[in-house]
């Protein structure tokens, strides 16, 4: 096992990935260490963690990668569970720590699945996008942060969202989080299989459903207040009929 | 009183939405008609028929409650339960879809995994209806959650390496803290109606797993769709219930209006209102066999 993680580590380092994630990763960390306000400071981390965790998608991935008999089983069902796990690992930190505002934490988990996703879009379009010579190659790239990089910021923030609403409730966290992690990993895997079928139209509508779901979701209540009707004046004037008469 | 019927307390049914009752009706012909004809007739065309409607059913459910939870803002029991409505719809849209592109259903895939872990979305629905706060309770709890937890790693574990002996530990470890939380919600009034349905899935999919008797697996199996409508039907009625259970107790009202007390017994804090409260699923205990090989 010792030796396959060097060869992995060595396939890691021989690839386009640490570049990647260095350009993006230490103008970032400058910035951070720049910014005073806590709460921006904590979105920029988890953004940071998004990127910098693609070292581990990638080493564990390939690990399994040679274990799988079927090669299609790794984008659907292995990779989702390891990427969702991943990005949303630090979000356990907020148990620790909770923020004063809630919302933060959904934030600071679509933060780290962005990140994320912009790792892997750089990746698939050097791999991929990059050899083609026309002067459209741009677009898959386009194409992919539409609807890639909305979906793994969502399934993210999907995580955070049971975490945002069980951070008072102890006993419900586990089957909750755990639940959320299912959750994304099946809206995950369900966008791999379905990007390569006939029906690769709702893979790409697949993240702009699950966006406005979550904003649908997160949105506060409106306030009893403002569903009671104003009470009439105190003193209403005379209407203009009756006083006429 | 023109609701009132003696001997059976319809007041649900006429509380339900008419999508919901559309559903009820269809999905108990099919029960009937499905289960008749599949022991009649060895016939792929109507396994598939059985696939489809087992599916559709569950997203339609699925879509149904999650938009009502939208609609009143819960964010507690209704809204547990519509989750795991909605990953045990996922699950089985999953399946197919692989089914539908012809591609291999022969490992365990993420769909089962999906349909593994909606129950933790049940047990966190029949957690959060707790209304007492004992000792007892709280232990109980924490094994839920120690079995929870325990469950996910392995189905996660199996899925990675397809190992079915793991899947199936994880799902008798589901079902047996299903089971146990559904019991110790029996004795709730108003609430009991959704326990006993929770008992009634947990039961029949653990009857379903080792009962290797192939007409009951049919007849369970037709008989999911329905099984699940009335999971919808006990989760959105939970809304009345919790509206009344908050009267009984004084519990405070969430922002849709509804009321239960919390999981620990403090009922306070934004998400500590809880209206209603939820489903459970089974998870398609003759699809997830097949899908096993």
């Amino acid at each position: 096992m010792v030796s396959e993680v060097w060869v992995n580590l060595i396939k890691l380092l021989q690839s386009h990935i640490p570049g990647f994630v260095l350009a993006v990763l230490i103008p970032v960390l400058f910035l951070l260490f720049m910014i005073k306000d806590e709460n921006a400071r904590r979105v920029l981390g988890y953004f940071s963690w998004g990127v910098f965790s693609v070292f581990f998608a990638f080493m564990i991935n390939s690990y399994f990668q040679d274990s799988v008999i079927q090669a299609s089983r790794l984008s659907q069902d292995i990779a989702p569970i390891v990427e969702e796990t991943l990005k949303a690992l630090p979000l356990l930190l907020f148990l620790i720590r909770p923020p004063e505002r809630r919302s933060l934490i959904l934030y600071c988990a679509m933060a780290s699945g962005i990140g994320f996703s912009i790792q892997e879009t750089l990746y698939y379009f050097v791999s991929q996008a990059s050899n083609r010579p026309d002067w459209l190659r741009w677009l898959p790239v386009l194409v992919r942060t539409m609807t890639t990089c909305l979906m793994h910021g969502m399934n993210t923030a999907v995580i955070g969202f049971g975490l945002m609403i069980t951070l008072e409730h102890k006993q419900l966290r586990i089957p909750m989080l755990s639940g959320l992690l299912a959750l994304a990993a099946v809206i995950h895997s369900l966008y791999n299989v379905l990007i390569n079928t006939r029906l690769a139209i709702l893979a790409l509508l697949m993240p702009a459903i699950l966006y406005f779901l979550g904003l649908l979701l997160t949105a506060e209540p409106e306030p009893a207040s403002q569903l009671i009707p104003e009470s009439p004046p105190a003193n209403p004037a005379p209407d203009q009929s009756s006083s006429s008469s | 009183m023109p609701h009132h019927y003696e001997g059976a307390d319809l007041s649900m049914w006429h509380r339900a939405f008419w999508p919901v009752k559309l559903l009820v009706v269809g999905s108990s012909i099919w029960a009937v008609t499905g289960a008749v004809l599949m022991l009649a007739f060895q016939s792929t065309t109507l396994d598939n028929l059985a696939n489809y409607i087992f599916a559709i059913t569950a997203m339609l459910v699925a879509i149904l409650t999650m938009s009502r939870t939208i609609q009143t803002g819960n964010r507690s029991t209704q809204l547990y339960g519509a989750l795991g409505l909605a990953c045990l719809g996922l699950g089985n849209l999953y399946q197919l879809v692989l089914h539908l592109t012809g591609l291999a259903l022969f490992y365990l895939n993420v769909g089962h995994f999906s349909q593994m872990c909606c129950y933790l979305f049940f047990l966190a629905a029949l957690t959060s209806l707790q209304r007492q706060s004992t000792t007892l309770l709280r232990w109980q709890n924490r094994i839920l959650n120690l079995t929870a937890a325990m469950a996910t790693l392995l189905s996660a574990y199996a899925v990675i390496t397809n190992n079915e002996n793991a899947m199936r530990l994880a799902s008798t470890l589901l079902d047996t803290a299903g089971l146990i939380a559904a019991i110790s919600l029996l004795h709730e009034q108003s609430r009991n109606r959704y326990g006993l349905v929770m008992l009634l899935l947990f039961a029949l999919d653990a009857t379903n797993k080792y009962l290797v008797w192939q007409p009951s697996q049919v007849v369970i199996f037709a008989a999911s769709p329905l099984l699940y409508v009335l999971m919808a039907l006990t989760l959105l009625d939970l809304e009345h219930a919790g509206t009344a259970a908050s009267g009984d107790d004084g519990s405070g009202s969430g922002p849709s209006g509804t009321a239960a007390s919390g999981n620990d017994g403090s009922g306070s804090g934004p998400s500590a209102s809880s209206g209603f409260n939820p489903g459970s699923m089974a998870r398609c205990p003759l699809k997830a066999g097949a899908g096993r090989g």
